[in-house]
């Protein structure tokens, strides 16, 4: 698991408190970078195989047997992918603005379908522990990958920050 | 999601242990719902599902959490399959890896 992560963004984006949601405040090239990110996202949940370490991960199996993952994505399997799908459009949508607000249900659906987009990335890049913790070599073809999940880590982080922590 | 459950609880083979009247307590062994560590994931994260899924406090969320962190597994609930099944969906739902087992 990541412990705080380092990499404050140098962009405009903040996250602000307001009650029990938040003001996310993403500048265009945030909005962008993101927007491109859940189209990927929406194709793969669309398209993508079993076979793809993106989609094993978002869908995991329950049960140790084979028999039993099968049952097991039969049952839940197309409940978990529309709400994927529906909190990734979800937050699609929401970015023609670069302030947005947000009630405490959609700070859920944004927090999920942007740990999504990292464990779906993280899957492709097949991040270790060291990885992520790691500064790589600016040659390293990972690098711009890695940083990008550094910076969604960084937006849900200022998210869960703004809410209340509860008891 | 119920729906689909109450369905396959109808014909769960621990039901059908049970009409047999063997293994009674086959029945009454929960399942454990286990959460296992990853290395995407942020702490924060868990910590926070853990509260709003299973109304656990802060405290005993962070726990559970700092032992997926560092044991590489962390028992979350438990009860009937049923039940089990339905953290495990919502589990995933939020991108956690989670498996369920009888206990022993």
């Amino acid at each position: 698991m990541r412990t705080v992560f380092p990499v404050r963004s140098t962009e405009l984006g903040h996250v602000e408190r307001a009650g029990s949601g938040a003001v996310v405040v993403l500048d265009k090239s945030e909005r962008r970078l993101l927007g491109d990110l859940i189209d990927s996202m929406l194709e793969l949940l669309d398209n993508g195989g079993r076979d793809d370490p993106a989609v094993e991960r978002l869908f995991p199996d329950a049960y140790g047997s084979e028999a039993e993952a099968r049952a097991w994505h039969d049952l839940v399997g197309d409940e978990l992918q529309r709400n994927k799908v529906s909190s990734l459009r979800s937050v699609k949508g929401a970015l023609k603005h670069r302030r947005i607000e947000l009630d405490e249900a959609e700070m859920q659906m944004w927090l999920s379908a942007l740990n999504d987009v990292r464990l779906a990335i993280g899957a492709r890049l097949e991040v270790t522990e060291e990885m992520m913790g790691a500064e790589l070599a600016r040659d390293d073809p990972r690098a711009p990958t890695l940083a990008v999940m550094h910076w969604l880590g960084w937006l849900q982080e200022s998210m869960l920050r703004a809410m209340p922590s509860g008891r | 999601m119920r729906d689909d459950l109450t369905m396959r609880a109808v014909i769960a083979p621990s039901e059908v242990r049970e009409v047999e009247g063997q293994e009674e307590l086959e029945h009454e062994r929960p399942w454990l719902v286990i959460v296992w560590n990853d290395p995407v994931n942020l702490m924060s994260y868990v910590t926070w599902v853990f509260q709003k899924l299973f109304n656990y406090s802060r405290p005993h969320a962070t726990k559970l959490m700092l032992q997926v962190h560092h044991e590489g597994r962390s028992v979350v609930s438990s009860g009937s399959r049923e039940k089990a099944e339905l953290d495990c969906f919502k589990l995933h739902g939020y991108g956690l890896w989670a498996t369920m087992s009888k206990s022993d």
